[in-house]
């Protein structure tokens, strides 16, 4: 209330303008918004009980035929409806049936309560439950829950209209009052102008105007009484000053005389001089102190810094120390002190000084003797920086990580509190160090770093470990949840997109977490559970985190062994290929073999593909592996050559690893020549996710390739981004149509749709289609019926030893016409599960 | 990789615990939900998915009449299941047949394995009459035969002959299609 009584009077009439306006726009605007936000809930309950009408009709039959999957199915449609966070479907039991969760979403399901059909806002969502009704009977119950997005959305953007609607009225108010508070204003502002022009020009022979007859022309005459007043006295004092001047110039002048002879040693001393008073204000300095905090001379120093200790000095607290010990030993030798230039870089200065004392023992000012022992400084810290700092991104090293660890470790012991450490590493980084180029990537890493600084508290400790391996280390936590919380905001920090060099990029990062005590009493376990934990969050999937768990270790260790007898299984000849026949669709023929790998572990059998061939992608192992597969499969085909069988090219499935490796053409170049085999009947499968991993690397590896004159395939067709407009660019010749889509091709009309879609857009594209899995007549007589090239699968035969294909290739030479492999099938196999009609 | 295992191996185990919760006949359940139990509260419930024609029924209020051929074990479960049902304002009656003659009347006519012998022959005599054949026999739908119960999984699933449906003048509801594994056009 102070405050407003000291408001001019224009501004108080202006206030009270605009607070009635702000008052009436809030009474009218606060009524409307609570209608509207009630108008629409009672919307949003109202969809959302008719998209539960819409799901129990369709989900009727799935629930009295009992059929899971169809019920799922109707479930699926609500991927449509974002604001639908889960639904679930019961049976009349209150069985849990079908349910849908929308992706990222965590829901609890409540059973349904006796008496269904109820529709009700909960804090964060609305929920409905309803029957299931069939002919009267109820036989189940759809459980359906939404979000309040809408309703969130609908209040902020009410918010904005009530925003606008007072900016609107409040300036009307502001143009409004500025008009009519004139004619109250003016004549008391004209009396306060005279007042000052008085003031300010000294001169009292100056008079107000008198306009009105009111209480303000009462006021401007009892003014002008005063100044008649005034003008008077002042006249007499300024004579007595005048005298007083006279006399201070004269006494001045013999004092500067008697300094003289002394300035000439002081100013041209090489050591900086000075003296100063208790307060800090300088009484004195020479031109080598004033140069060493670059000013021109010392006149210019002494204007610009009226106060050293507050001005120069960069460390409050030192300089309190040594006015404590100035004051009590009476000298500071040799004391180093952080000090200010004049564009405020920071120095480091030598000093010596003591106190001087009047007659009485006060201290009247301090001298001393002040040296520049910044370049000295400055390769000590450099020095110190080296040993537990990362040259290129400023965080700490891994040493200085151990001692905060350690420090963190102790003190937490005493406290009863928890310490995280996290192991961080960026995904993927090594492709973009491989395609973007190193300088590239230590941008990228110097903004990671920055990130990170920026994600954690004070308190937490970030350090680069190696490559783009981070530590962070927070300390003094309450609780687990307080680490999960902190990782959240790691993970949202690095979520923006990155700009380096005017490139747009999103970079993830995986991290494992390991809590002390529970995780380990020591740094350098800690660090290791921690590191096994992200090697985990890395496997789940990227760009999230994991905690350590104990059996953690167990895999870990378990992981090496594994590796350990991959390394050996070469040299023991466990691993070995099988063959799969791949049959013309037209004339039943076998037109080539993909190779397939297969590993005869010593203790554990047959170890399967997907299990060891990640292991061997992640560890390195793929390379030699990868290039003994081509070489066993190039030399077996000529081998089938050799022996007069006919001639059919072998497919043999390439790692990105192997692809990214940079000598990969030269292996395959030294592969064909050593084995004598023409490159045509080598073929080369990739996943789409392989060719556009890095398009600019592999397109021109694949363009040599197919100038060699090998065959180029696309593997797992459908799986990945399908992107057409890549497979018009890329040099392939074969499209291979994913298993998944083939195994539901006569059950799953999409499924269906799909795979006919795919053969036909490779015809339009000139590509080679092979559809793999396939193992029953049904799907065979689609794949036929929908004109797909050739085929792959158990229906025409099971991968084979080597020796078995040339028997094949051999009774398909002696006899290509009478050859019928859905015949021979057919008798073989009890195929033919489902109906064919 | 050990890690993903573990995960995979999670959700087999949580899949599992979700079947063994869900009502229906799986094998675990075969000790307290019989096969035929299951059949029988199918062929209730087809006649809430099914419209017969008008002239299907002697009047506005007569019964839906259930038919099995030769089955008292069938006849007893479905009597079970219909006991004081009514579907559409028509109570609900099961009626034991032994001959296609009798079973002239019915809505639903269940052709259980033991009797698919004669199924051939009794869905030529139905052939054009708006009797919904329903059985359990392999080829039945082959046959003629409008709806088959298929054990998949030890789950009971269906077929359904939309074709032979629609000549008999039945039609069936898209939903009750949309649940069959199999459907012939």
């Amino acid at each position: 209330m102070k405050a407003i009584r000291d408001w001019s009077i224009r501004h108080k009439l202006t206030g009270l303008f605009m607070a009635m306006a702000w008052i009436s726009t809030v009474a009218i605007s606060l009524p409307l918004g609570i209608f509207d936000y009630w108008g629409t809930r009672t919307t949003m309950a109202r969809d959302l009980e008719v998209l539960a009408d819409v799901l129990a009709r369709n989900s009727t039959a799935a629930i009295t035929f009992r059929d899971a999957d169809a019920a799922r199915d109707v479930l699926q449609a609500l991927r449509a409806e974002p604001s639908i966070t889960a639904a679930c479907v019961y049976t009349e039991d209150g069985e849990p049936f079908a349910k849908y969760v929308r992706q990222g979403e965590k829901s609890s399901f409540v059973p349904p309560p006796a008496q269904a059909q109820t529709t009700r806002f909960e804090r964060d969502r609305l929920v409905r439950f309803r029957r299931i009704v069939l002919s009267g009977e109820t036989v189940g119950t759809i459980y359906i829950e939404s979000d309040l997005q809408r309703l969130d959305n609908r209040f902020k953007e009410g918010r904005l209209v009530f925003l606008a609607a007072l900016l609107v009225t409040m300036s009307l108010a502001f143009f409004l009052a500025s008009r009519f508070q004139r004619p109250i204003s003016r004549p008391l502002v004209n009396l306060v102008q005279t007042a000052k022009a008085v003031s300010i020009a000294a001169d009292y022979s100056v008079r107000a105007n008198l306009q009105n007859r009111d209480e303000f022309g009462l006021l401007v005459s009892a003014f002008n009484e005063m100044l008649d007043q005034i003008e008077k006295r002042d006249r007499e004092l300024r004579q007595y000053r005048e005298h007083l001047e006279e006399q201070v110039t004269a006494r001045t002048a013999e004092l500067s005389q008697a300094e003289e002879k002394y300035r000439a040693i002081f100013e041209d001393a090489v050591v900086g001089i000075f003296q100063i008073t208790p307060e800090g204000r300088p009484l004195n300095i020479n031109r080598a102190l004033a140069q060493m905090h670059g000013y021109d001379s010392p006149e210019q120093f002494l204007a610009e810094v009226p106060n050293m200790a507050d001005q120069l000095f960069v460390n409050r607290e030192r300089t309190k120390e040594l006015k404590r010990r100035l004051d009590a030993e009476g000298v500071v030798r040799s004391a180093e002190l952080e000090v200010y230039d004049k564009d405020r870089t920071k120095k480091w200065a030598l000093v010596n000084m003591r106190a001087v004392r009047d007659a009485d023992g006060n201290i009247v000012l301090y001298e001393g003797t002040v040296e520049d022992i910044t370049d000295r400084k400055v390769a000590e810290a450099r020095v110190q920086f080296l040993a537990y700092y990362d040259a290129l991104t400023g965080l700490h090293n891994r040493t200085f990580l151990r001692q905060v660890l350690a420090k963190a470790l102790a003190s937490t012991r005493r406290q009863d509190q928890k310490v995280a450490v996290l192991f961080l590493d960026l995904d993927r980084f090594k492709i973009i160090n491989d395609s973007l180029g190193h300088t590239f990537g230590d941008l990228l890493l110097q903004q990671v770093a920055e990130r990170l600084k920026r994600c954690v508290r004070e308190e937490d400790t970030v350090a680069r470990v190696g490559g783009d391996e981070f530590l962070i280390v927070l300390a003094a936590l309450k609780s687990v949840t307080e680490a999960t919380i902190a990782v959240n905001r790691i993970l949202n920090g690095m979520a923006a997109e990155f700009l380096v060099e005017d490139q747009r990029l999103n970079v993830t990062c995986s991290i494992g977490i390991s809590i002390f005590p529970e995780h380990g009493m020591d740094g350098e376990t800690l660090i290791k559970n921690a590191d096994a934990a992200m090697y985990c969050a890395k496997e789940k999937g990227r760009n999230t985190f994991q905690f350590f768990t104990e059996d953690m270790n167990i895999q870990v260790v378990e992981r090496l062994t594994l590796e350990n007898s991959l390394r050996l299984a070469l040299e023991r000849k466990e691993l070995f290929l099988v063959y799969q026949p791949q049959m013309e669709i037209a004339s039943g023929m076998i037109v080539g073999v993909e190779a397939l790998l297969r590993w005869q572990h010593p203790e554990r059998g047959l170890v399967s593909p997907d299990k060891f061939i990640r292991l061997a992608e992640s560890s390195g192992l793929i390379m030699p592996i990868g290039e003994w597969v081509l070489r066993k499969a190039c030399s077996q085909v000529r081998e089938w050559h050799d022996q007069g069988l006919l001639a059919v090219p072998v497919a043999v499935n390439v790692s990105a690893v192997q692809f990214r490796q940079g000598d990969f053409l030269t292996v395959i170049k030294k592969v064909l020549s050593e084995t004598g085999l023409s490159p045509e009947y080598l073929e080369l499968e990739l996943t789409e996710s392989t060719l556009l991993s890095n398009v600019n690397v592999i397109f021109p590896m694949l363009e040599e390739l197919r100038t060699m004159g090998l065959k180029l395939a696309i593997d797992d067709f459908g799986t990945g981004y399908s992107s057409l407009s890549y497979l018009r660019q890329f040099p392939v010749s074969k499209l291979k149509i994913d298993r998944s889509f083939v195994q539901d091709v006569v059950l799953n009309s999409d499924d269906a749709a799909i795979t006919a879609a795919i053969i036909s857009m490779a015809k339009g594209l000139n590509l080679k289609v092979i559809a793999e899995g396939v193992e029953t007549a049904a799907q065979m007589s689609f794949l036929r019926a929908h004109h797909c090239d050739q085929i792959q699968g158990y229906y025409f035969s099971k991968p084979l030893m080597a020796d078995d294909v040339a028997k094949k290739l051999a009774e398909q030479s002696a006899s290509p016409f009478l050859y019928n492999p859905e015949k021979l099938n057919r008798l073989t196999q009890k195929a033919t599960p489902v109906g064919v009609l | 990789m050990q890690c993903r295992r573990r995960i995979r191996m999670c959700w087999s185990v949580l899949g599992t615990v979700l079947l063994l919760l869900l009502p229906g006949p799986p094998l675990s359940c075969a000790q307290t939900v019989s096969e035929y139990q299951v059949k029988a509260a199918y062929v209730y419930n087809f006649s809430k998915f099914v419209e017969w024609p008008a002239q299907a029924f002697a009047s506005p209020v007569a019964p839906i009449r259930l038919c099995v051929l030769k089955e008292q074990a069938f006849e007893s479960e479905l009597n079970q299941v219909v006991k004081g049902k009514t579907v559409g304002g028509r109570a609900v009656t099961v009626v034991p047949v032994q001959t296609a003659e009798q079973s002239l009347g019915c809505q639903i006519l269940f052709i259980a394995s033991s009797q698919d012998r004669q199924s051939r022959q009794i869905i030529d005599t139905l052939r054009n009459t708006s009797v919904l054949t329903v059985g359990e026999s392999e080829g039945f739908l082959e046959r003629g035969g409008i709806i088959n119960f298929v054990l998949q999984d030890d789950r009971v699933q269906l077929q359904v002959n939309h074709k032979a449906a629609t000549q008999a003048g039945l039609h069936i509801s898209s939903r009750l299609l949309s649940v069959a594994k199999l459907v012939i056009e």
